[in-house]
């Protein structure tokens, strides 16, 4: 393992430690979705996911 | 009576400052995009490559400066150089996609991609006007996994795992360009620096996790 991997390990590292309480506490404080909201998420995700899929076949 | 002509009054001044902010945003990410361009092509013909450490070290001291001043004119030169940069990173890589046998055919493809998606969940936020700010917490937490996890498969070499950070990255820059639109349609997002810079690194990850997954399931080598 090189210095540039462990340089990489340690921002990682920093980050969680840094980062992961403040996502903890977003992830709580995030308001409540109701069963509409997901749909209203889970179509132009969907679109995207099918998407890609057919510009990954198009490009074989 | 008084109180309903305060009420339009009100609900017009906010619509004119959400418009206000919209068309900001939509000019100085246009702005920005064409400057990273221009800087991307610099670095391609350039061909500095700095590694990955100081690369990290000056984005995250960019994007700090950038937010630190984005109530002021200074974040306009703070969000030039940093989506400046972020092109400059980009020459590297297009250089060793541009030299694959399809190479500029992934490359287009990639970034037509970019565009269309952008467009695309930008024009359903906008139209539909739903508020996706109950996705706020889980795209803080999937960006942060996805970030770490993408730096621990530089670190050890893991290319399955690289390759399911990218696709995670589709997701999440998807939800978060629907986020960003939608905090600032419902007034969450007055900030057009923090908006911009928020859609800039969406659409530059979006554009680099399409290119890694087609390079890697569409190319010829």
């Amino acid at each position: 393992m090189d210095w540039e991997q462990i340089g990489v390990l340690i921002i990682a590292g920093v980050f969680l430690i840094f980062f992961a309480p403040r996502a903890i506490r977003a992830a709580k404080n995030a308001p409540k979705a109701t069963a509409s909201d997901w749909k209203g998420i889970a179509i132009p995700i969907v679109l995207v996911i099918l998407f890609v899929v057919f510009l990954i076949m198009s490009v074989r | 009576m008084y109180e309903n002509q305060t009420t339009v009054a009100r609900t017009r001044d906010s619509v004119l400052a959400t418009n206000k902010v919209l068309r900001n945003t939509y000019l100085l990410l246009s702005m920005t995009l064409l400057f990273s361009g221009l800087t991307a092509y610099v670095s391609m013909q350039v061909g500095i490559h700095l590694g990955i450490i100081p690369t990290l070290l000056i984005y995250f001291g960019l994007l700090f400066a950038t937010e630190k001043t984005a109530d002021s004119g200074l974040g306009l030169l703070f969000v030039f150089l940093l989506t400046g940069f972020l092109g400059f990173t980009l020459g590297p890589m297009l250089n060793a996609y541009l030299a694959l046998p399809n190479g500029g055919e992934l490359v287009m493809t990639a970034l037509g991609g970019t565009g269309v998606i952008f467009l695309g969940l930008s024009g359903y936020a906008l139209t539909t006007r739903k508020d996706f700010s109950f996705i706020g917490g889980m795209l803080v937490t999937g960006i942060l996994v996805a970030f770490v996890a993408g730096l621990a498969a530089y670190a050890f070499g893991l290319q399955g795992l690289s390759l399911g950070v990218s696709a995670m990255f589709v997701l999440l820059m998807s939800g978060l360009i629907l986020f960003q639109t939608s905090q600032i349609v419902h007034g969450g997002e007055t900030n057009y620096i923090r908006a911009t810079v928020t859609l800039y690194v969406s659409i530059y990850n979006l554009f680099t996790s399409l290119l890694h997954l087609l390079g890697a399931f569409g190319g010829d080598d």
